[in-house]
Protein backbone atom coordinates (compact mmCIF):
# COMPACT_ATOMS: atom_id res chain seq x y z
CA UNK A 1 0.00 0.00 0.00
CA UNK A 2 2.66 2.36 1.30
CA UNK A 3 4.25 1.50 -2.20
CA UNK A 4 1.52 2.76 -4.07
CA UNK A 5 1.07 6.07 -2.31
CA UNK A 6 4.71 6.70 -3.39
CA UNK A 7 4.18 6.19 -6.82
CA UNK A 8 1.09 8.63 -6.89
CA UNK A 9 2.86 11.01 -4.86
CA UNK A 10 3.85 12.76 -7.79
CA UNK A 11 0.13 13.21 -9.06
CA UNK A 12 -1.32 14.86 -6.05
CA UNK A 13 -0.15 17.63 -4.60
CA UNK A 14 1.47 17.09 -0.77
CA UNK A 15 -1.14 17.94 2.05
CA UNK A 16 -1.43 21.64 1.66
CA UNK A 17 -2.28 22.08 5.40
CA UNK A 18 -2.53 25.61 7.23
CA UNK A 19 -0.76 26.78 10.07
CA UNK A 20 -1.63 25.21 13.23
CA UNK A 21 -2.95 22.73 11.61
CA UNK A 22 -1.24 19.16 12.77
CA UNK A 23 0.09 17.18 9.48
CA UNK A 24 0.07 13.98 11.40
CA UNK A 25 -3.54 14.12 12.13
CA UNK A 26 -4.14 14.05 8.66
CA UNK A 27 -1.95 11.37 7.78
CA UNK A 28 -3.50 9.71 10.08
CA UNK A 29 -6.78 10.13 9.41
CA UNK A 30 -5.80 9.21 5.33
CA UNK A 31 -4.14 5.90 6.88
CA UNK A 32 -7.32 5.42 8.20
CA UNK A 33 -9.52 6.08 5.17
CA UNK A 34 -6.84 3.74 3.07
CA UNK A 35 -7.29 0.96 5.34
CA UNK A 36 -10.85 1.10 4.85
CA UNK A 37 -10.25 -0.04 0.81
CA UNK A 38 -10.66 -4.05 -0.01
CA UNK A 39 -8.33 -3.49 -3.27
CA UNK A 40 -6.41 -0.77 -2.98
CA UNK A 41 -5.03 0.80 -6.51
CA UNK A 42 -3.60 3.56 -7.84
CA UNK A 43 -6.54 5.14 -8.55
CA UNK A 44 -8.75 4.04 -5.29
CA UNK A 45 -6.06 6.10 -3.62
CA UNK A 46 -5.99 9.05 -5.25
CA UNK A 47 -10.04 9.30 -4.88
CA UNK A 48 -9.65 8.46 -0.97
CA UNK A 49 -6.96 11.21 -1.08
CA UNK A 50 -9.16 13.43 -2.38
CA UNK A 51 -11.91 12.39 -0.16
CA UNK A 52 -9.50 13.09 2.93
CA UNK A 53 -8.93 16.77 1.72
CA UNK A 54 -12.59 17.34 1.44
CA UNK A 55 -12.59 16.00 5.04
CA UNK A 56 -10.48 18.57 5.97
CA UNK A 57 -12.39 21.55 4.20
CA UNK A 58 -15.92 20.50 5.97
CA UNK A 59 -13.64 20.97 9.44
CA UNK A 60 -11.99 24.01 7.99
CA UNK A 61 -15.36 25.88 7.53
CA UNK A 62 -16.98 24.79 10.40
CA UNK A 63 -14.31 26.44 12.24
CA UNK A 64 -15.02 29.70 10.16
CA UNK A 65 -18.68 29.89 10.74
CA UNK A 66 -17.08 30.40 14.58
CA UNK A 67 -14.70 32.81 13.16
CA UNK A 68 -17.70 34.64 10.96
CA UNK A 69 -19.58 34.83 14.00
CA UNK A 70 -16.54 36.30 15.79
CA UNK A 71 -15.65 39.22 13.67
CA UNK A 72 -19.09 39.87 13.11
CA UNK A 73 -19.59 40.55 17.14
CA UNK A 74 -16.04 42.38 17.23
CA UNK A 75 -17.43 44.71 14.56
CA UNK A 76 -20.42 45.88 15.83
CA UNK A 77 -17.77 46.39 18.95
CA UNK A 78 -15.80 48.51 16.99
CA UNK A 79 -18.60 50.31 15.44
CA UNK A 80 -20.03 51.26 18.53
CA UNK A 81 -16.85 53.37 19.28
CA UNK A 82 -17.09 52.90 22.77
CA UNK A 83 -15.43 50.46 25.52
CA UNK A 84 -16.79 46.98 25.79
CA UNK A 85 -17.58 47.41 29.52
CA UNK A 86 -19.04 50.56 28.50
CA UNK A 87 -21.33 49.40 25.58
CA UNK A 88 -22.47 46.29 27.39
CA UNK A 89 -23.74 48.44 30.40
CA UNK A 90 -25.33 51.25 28.70
CA UNK A 91 -27.24 49.33 26.18
CA UNK A 92 -28.14 46.84 28.25
CA UNK A 93 -26.38 44.48 26.01
CA UNK A 94 -25.44 40.85 26.71
CA UNK A 95 -22.86 38.79 25.51
CA UNK A 96 -25.56 36.36 24.12
CA UNK A 97 -27.55 39.56 22.84
CA UNK A 98 -24.58 40.22 21.04
CA UNK A 99 -24.04 37.04 19.85
CA UNK A 100 -27.67 37.01 18.50
CA UNK A 101 -26.63 40.59 16.50
CA UNK A 102 -23.25 39.20 15.43
CA UNK A 103 -25.21 36.33 14.40
CA UNK A 104 -28.20 38.53 12.55
CA UNK A 105 -25.06 40.81 10.72
CA UNK A 106 -23.09 37.62 9.48
CA UNK A 107 -26.29 35.56 8.13
CA UNK A 108 -25.13 36.13 5.01
CA UNK A 109 -21.84 34.59 4.93
CA UNK A 110 -22.72 32.26 7.22
CA UNK A 111 -24.98 30.84 4.30
CA UNK A 112 -22.10 31.07 1.89
CA UNK A 113 -20.10 29.16 4.62
CA UNK A 114 -22.94 26.22 4.83
CA UNK A 115 -22.96 26.14 1.59
CA UNK A 116 -19.34 25.61 0.80
CA UNK A 117 -19.35 22.94 3.50
CA UNK A 118 -22.64 21.16 1.67
CA UNK A 119 -20.69 21.49 -1.44
CA UNK A 120 -17.79 19.87 -0.06
CA UNK A 121 -20.36 16.33 1.22
CA UNK A 122 -21.74 16.66 -2.27
CA UNK A 123 -18.05 16.12 -3.78
CA UNK A 124 -17.31 13.37 -1.08
CA UNK A 125 -20.55 11.64 -2.48
CA UNK A 126 -19.23 11.60 -5.64
CA UNK A 127 -15.82 10.41 -5.01
CA UNK A 128 -17.63 7.60 -2.50
CA UNK A 129 -19.75 6.41 -5.87
CA UNK A 130 -16.57 6.49 -7.75
CA UNK A 131 -14.46 4.31 -5.70
CA UNK A 132 -17.51 2.15 -5.25
CA UNK A 133 -17.34 1.95 -9.12
CA UNK A 134 -13.54 1.09 -9.03
CA UNK A 135 -13.78 -1.43 -6.56
CA UNK A 136 -17.03 -2.90 -8.03
CA UNK A 137 -15.69 -3.57 -11.32
CA UNK A 138 -12.07 -4.75 -9.98
CA UNK A 139 -14.09 -7.72 -7.97
CA UNK A 140 -15.93 -8.37 -11.00
CA UNK A 141 -12.52 -8.90 -13.42
CA UNK A 142 -11.14 -11.08 -10.25
CA UNK A 143 -14.27 -13.30 -10.28
CA UNK A 144 -14.72 -13.54 -14.03
CA UNK A 145 -10.99 -14.05 -14.29
CA UNK A 146 -11.64 -17.44 -11.78
CA UNK A 147 -14.43 -18.17 -13.69
CA UNK A 148 -12.57 -18.09 -17.12
CA UNK A 149 -10.28 -20.21 -15.33
CA UNK A 150 -12.81 -22.56 -13.91
CA UNK A 151 -14.44 -23.03 -18.00
CA UNK A 152 -10.64 -23.50 -18.83
CA UNK A 153 -10.00 -26.30 -16.39
CA UNK A 154 -13.42 -28.23 -17.06
CA UNK A 155 -12.92 -27.30 -20.80
CA UNK A 156 -9.63 -29.51 -20.74
CA UNK A 157 -11.29 -31.98 -18.33
CA UNK A 158 -13.87 -32.77 -21.27
CA UNK A 159 -10.30 -33.00 -23.57
CA UNK A 160 -8.57 -35.29 -21.51
CA UNK A 161 -11.90 -37.80 -20.66
CA UNK A 162 -11.19 -40.96 -22.74
CA UNK A 163 -13.56 -41.53 -25.61
CA UNK B 1 -27.24 63.33 -19.98
CA UNK B 2 -24.01 64.44 -21.71
CA UNK B 3 -23.42 67.95 -23.63
CA UNK B 4 -22.38 67.20 -27.52
CA UNK B 5 -19.01 69.18 -26.58
CA UNK B 6 -18.85 67.19 -23.39
CA UNK B 7 -19.27 63.71 -25.52
CA UNK B 8 -17.01 64.89 -28.17
CA UNK B 9 -14.27 65.65 -25.80
CA UNK B 10 -14.69 62.15 -23.89
CA UNK B 11 -14.02 60.28 -27.12
CA UNK B 12 -10.88 62.79 -28.44
CA UNK B 13 -9.52 61.92 -24.87
CA UNK B 14 -10.55 57.84 -25.21
CA UNK B 15 -8.30 58.06 -28.47
CA UNK B 16 -5.21 58.75 -25.95
CA UNK B 17 -5.86 55.96 -24.20
CA UNK B 18 -5.23 52.80 -26.32
CA UNK B 19 -3.63 50.61 -23.58
CA UNK B 20 0.16 49.43 -23.81
CA UNK B 21 1.72 49.79 -26.12
CA UNK B 22 5.21 47.38 -25.45
CA UNK B 23 5.09 44.01 -25.96
CA UNK B 24 6.41 43.87 -22.40
CA UNK B 25 2.85 45.90 -20.95
CA UNK B 26 0.85 44.47 -23.51
CA UNK B 27 1.70 40.87 -21.63
CA UNK B 28 1.38 41.78 -18.08
CA UNK B 29 -2.19 43.66 -19.19
CA UNK B 30 -3.21 40.47 -20.70
CA UNK B 31 -3.30 38.85 -17.47
CA UNK B 32 -5.74 41.67 -15.90
CA UNK B 33 -8.80 39.85 -16.01
CA UNK B 34 -6.78 36.16 -14.43
CA UNK B 35 -7.94 36.02 -10.78
CA UNK B 36 -7.84 31.90 -10.43
CA UNK B 37 -6.74 30.96 -14.31
CA UNK B 38 -9.27 28.15 -13.99
CA UNK B 39 -11.06 29.27 -17.34
CA UNK B 40 -7.70 29.08 -18.99
CA UNK B 41 -7.34 25.84 -20.66
CA UNK B 42 -4.66 23.87 -20.16
CA UNK B 43 -2.71 21.08 -21.80
CA UNK B 44 -2.06 18.62 -19.29
CA UNK B 45 -1.62 15.72 -22.01
CA UNK B 46 2.18 17.31 -22.83
CA UNK B 47 3.29 16.95 -19.46
CA UNK B 48 5.48 13.75 -18.00
CA UNK B 49 3.50 13.13 -14.42
CA UNK B 50 0.22 13.09 -16.92
CA UNK B 51 2.11 10.57 -18.74
CA UNK B 52 3.05 8.20 -15.77
CA UNK B 53 -0.81 8.34 -14.44
CA UNK B 54 -1.56 7.08 -18.05
CA UNK B 55 0.35 4.53 -18.06
CA UNK B 56 -0.26 3.14 -14.26
CA UNK B 57 -3.72 3.34 -14.77
CA UNK B 58 -3.32 1.33 -18.19
CA UNK B 59 -1.28 -1.23 -15.93
CA UNK B 60 -4.68 -1.01 -13.74
CA UNK B 61 -6.94 -2.81 -16.38
CA UNK B 62 -7.95 0.88 -17.91
CA UNK B 63 -7.88 1.33 -21.65
CA UNK B 64 -5.71 3.78 -23.13
CA UNK B 65 -8.64 6.32 -23.70
CA UNK B 66 -10.14 5.79 -20.00
CA UNK B 67 -6.95 6.22 -18.66
CA UNK B 68 -6.51 9.74 -20.63
CA UNK B 69 -10.15 10.92 -19.95
CA UNK B 70 -9.53 9.93 -15.95
CA UNK B 71 -6.27 11.47 -15.52
CA UNK B 72 -7.08 14.29 -17.27
CA UNK B 73 -10.20 15.17 -15.11
CA UNK B 74 -8.18 13.90 -11.83
CA UNK B 75 -5.47 16.88 -13.14
CA UNK B 76 -8.34 19.37 -13.52
CA UNK B 77 -10.12 18.06 -10.44
CA UNK B 78 -6.65 18.95 -8.43
CA UNK B 79 -6.25 22.39 -10.86
CA UNK B 80 -9.57 23.61 -8.89
CA UNK B 81 -8.80 22.22 -5.18
CA UNK B 82 -5.19 23.79 -5.60
CA UNK B 83 -7.04 27.40 -6.41
CA UNK B 84 -9.43 27.10 -3.85
CA UNK B 85 -6.60 26.91 -1.42
CA UNK B 86 -4.74 29.55 -2.91
CA UNK B 87 -8.48 31.49 -2.64
CA UNK B 88 -8.99 30.49 1.08
CA UNK B 89 -5.07 31.42 2.30
CA UNK B 90 -4.80 34.57 0.06
CA UNK B 91 -8.19 36.41 0.95
CA UNK B 92 -8.34 39.89 -0.71
CA UNK B 93 -6.58 41.70 1.88
CA UNK B 94 -7.92 44.48 4.35
CA UNK B 95 -7.03 47.82 3.60
CA UNK B 96 -6.05 48.68 7.23
CA UNK B 97 -5.95 52.30 6.99
CA UNK B 98 -9.85 52.49 5.16
CA UNK B 99 -10.84 50.09 7.59
CA UNK B 100 -9.50 52.16 11.08
CA UNK B 101 -9.97 55.54 9.68
CA UNK B 102 -11.40 57.67 12.32
CA UNK B 103 -14.10 60.16 10.25
CA UNK B 104 -14.82 63.18 13.13
CA UNK B 105 -10.73 63.06 13.19
CA UNK B 106 -10.13 63.49 9.51
CA UNK B 107 -13.33 65.93 9.44
CA UNK B 108 -11.55 67.99 12.13
CA UNK B 109 -8.31 67.96 10.43
CA UNK B 110 -9.61 68.45 7.20
CA UNK B 111 -11.67 72.08 9.10
CA UNK B 112 -8.26 72.74 10.11
CA UNK B 113 -6.55 72.30 6.99
CA UNK B 114 -9.03 74.50 5.00
CA UNK B 115 -8.87 77.72 7.67
CA UNK B 116 -6.54 79.61 6.08
CA UNK B 117 -7.48 78.50 2.36
CA UNK B 118 -10.09 79.07 -0.35
CA UNK B 119 -11.97 75.93 0.50
CA UNK B 120 -15.28 76.00 1.15
CA UNK B 121 -17.48 73.71 4.19
CA UNK B 122 -19.69 72.12 1.55
CA UNK B 123 -16.35 70.90 -0.25
CA UNK B 124 -14.75 70.21 3.18
CA UNK B 125 -17.87 67.80 3.27
CA UNK B 126 -18.05 66.50 0.26
CA UNK B 127 -14.35 65.33 0.67
CA UNK B 128 -15.16 63.75 4.04
CA UNK B 129 -18.27 61.83 2.29
CA UNK B 130 -15.79 60.40 -0.38
CA UNK B 131 -13.62 59.02 3.09
CA UNK B 132 -17.14 57.66 4.45
CA UNK B 133 -17.99 55.58 1.19
CA UNK B 134 -14.89 54.19 0.97
CA UNK B 135 -14.34 53.13 4.46
CA UNK B 136 -18.41 51.52 4.57
CA UNK B 137 -17.17 50.06 1.29
CA UNK B 138 -14.12 48.49 3.03
CA UNK B 139 -16.27 47.60 5.79
CA UNK B 140 -19.13 45.78 4.06
CA UNK B 141 -17.02 43.67 2.56
CA UNK B 142 -15.68 42.35 5.90
CA UNK B 143 -12.65 40.81 7.76
CA UNK B 144 -10.52 38.06 6.43
CA UNK B 145 -12.24 35.33 7.25
CA UNK B 146 -15.45 36.93 5.42
CA UNK B 147 -13.92 37.70 2.27
CA UNK B 148 -12.04 33.96 2.36
CA UNK B 149 -15.42 32.56 2.47
CA UNK B 150 -16.73 34.64 -0.43
CA UNK B 151 -13.56 34.07 -2.37
CA UNK B 152 -13.51 30.85 -2.00
CA UNK B 153 -17.41 30.49 -2.82
CA UNK B 154 -17.03 32.08 -6.42
CA UNK B 155 -14.98 28.69 -6.87
CA UNK B 156 -17.42 26.06 -6.10
CA UNK B 157 -19.00 25.53 -9.51
CA UNK B 158 -16.15 25.00 -10.90
CA UNK B 159 -15.34 22.04 -8.16
CA UNK B 160 -18.73 21.05 -8.92
CA UNK B 161 -17.76 20.79 -12.81
CA UNK B 162 -14.52 19.14 -12.24
CA UNK B 163 -15.82 16.25 -9.79
CA UNK B 164 -19.08 15.61 -11.99
CA UNK B 165 -16.89 15.15 -14.79
CA UNK B 166 -14.37 13.06 -12.67
CA UNK B 167 -17.10 11.34 -11.57
CA UNK B 168 -18.27 10.52 -15.04
CA UNK B 169 -14.82 9.29 -16.50
CA UNK B 170 -14.53 6.45 -13.71
CA UNK B 171 -17.85 5.05 -13.92
CA UNK B 172 -17.72 5.04 -17.54
CA UNK B 173 -14.59 3.22 -17.44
Amino acid sequence: MNDLVKSLAPFLSSPKLLPGESESEFQASLEGLLSELENPSPLNIALVTQLNECLWWIKRHTVDKELLLHESMARILSDADNFIDDLLEKAELTVSDLRARGFKDAAKHLKIADELIHRQYQTMRHLQRSIDSVDFKSRLIKRMDLELADLKNKALTIDVKPS
Amino acid sequence: MLSRLKALTNRLNAQKSTGSNTSHGKRISSKNSIKHGLNVKVDFKSSDTYASLKSLLVKQGCYPFEAADIATSLFNYRRVMDAYYESYIQPEEVDEFNWNMHLPGVHRALEEMSKDSEVTASETLSVLRVFARSQRDERRRGGPVFRRTVDCHKLIRYQRHSISRLSKAIRSE
